[in-house]
């Protein structure tokens, strides 16, 4: 067994632990600001307010949702991909579900930045 | 008839493997699809929010009753079991330390236990606590 690994399959498995260790810690703190610490019982629902009073002027915040949406959208749908592979789909297969995933997080990528900077703008229509 | 053949496989892994490893592998994997469909519901409730603020309320109410606060307590458990085996994965990959797989199963899973008490003992008695719109019944 002499098999060579491709630049880019090393890359992506790299990129796959690393945007997983950051989501340790995004998540984490997403959890414990918004469902542990957060208690809507004493504070009332969660609501715009609230996560404007946050995020906004908050730079520190607004790089960390950044990363966050990034990193959550890569890992999803790489680790889609490498369920995909597994069930040893042919070549044209595996172009279509490569361009599906690659439209799919581009596009949730956009939206969900656009959606992050309606915060910052104070909730724009 | 391909794609049935591929869940067969899957399925004989499972049951001529039984053992902790395949498991938490299969666990990864079906935990890891949930969580990447929550995520695109996710963008989609809080994308409301380029709709304007009161949009952004009323589709956020939507999702805070009581019995989304119950099932939510299971949505961070399957973001702790992800998060917890996850790491174990990364640690098996760069310290290369599989050697030691059964000590760092157990290691996981008293981590998850921890941090599945504190979500239950933190989370649980708010959703039969007074909801600030409902009154507190599921």
């Amino acid at each position: 067994m002499n098999r060579t690994i491709p630049a880019r399959s090393v890359l992506f498995w790299l990129l796959q632990r690393v945007t997983g260790l950051f989501l340790a810690i995004f998540l984490f703190t997403h959890v414990k600001v918004l469902h542990w610490d957060f208690d809507f019982t004493t504070q009332g629902l969660l609501d715009f307010t609230f996560v404007i009073d946050r995020l906004q002027g908050n730079v520190g915040w607004s790089i960390f949702y950044f990363l966050f949406i990034i990193s959550a959208l890569f890992h999803g749908l790489n680790g889609l991909w490498a369920v995909v592979l597994d069930f040893r789909p042919s070549k044209i297969v595996q172009q279509v579900w490569l361009a599906a995933l690659w439209a799919a997080g581009v596009l949730a990528a956009y939206y969900g930045i656009t959606t992050l900077s309606a915060f910052f703008r104070g909730g724009a229509a | 008839m391909k794609i049935i053949d591929a869940f067969r496989g899957t399925a004989d892994d499972v049951r001529l493997n039984p053992n902790v490893g395949t498991w938490s592998w299969l666990l990864h994997r079906l935990t890891g699809l949930l969580l990447l469909f929550y995520l695109f519901i996710h963008l989609w409730v809080i994308g409301s929010a380029n709709s304007g603020r009161e949009a952004f309320d009323a589709r956020l109410q939507s999702v805070q009753t009581p019995l989304f606060h119950f099932l939510e307590i299971g949505l961070i458990l399957v973001v702790f079991y992800h998060m917890v085996n996850g790491i174990v994965i990364a640690l098996m990959d760069f310290a290369d330390i599989s050697g030691k797989h059964k000590i760092l199963v157990t290691v996981m899973v008293t981590v998850f236990a921890i941090l599945a008490i504190i979500t239950f003992a933190v989370m649980l008695p708010r959703v039969f606590g007074s909801h600030p719109v409902t009154g507190g019944r599921i």
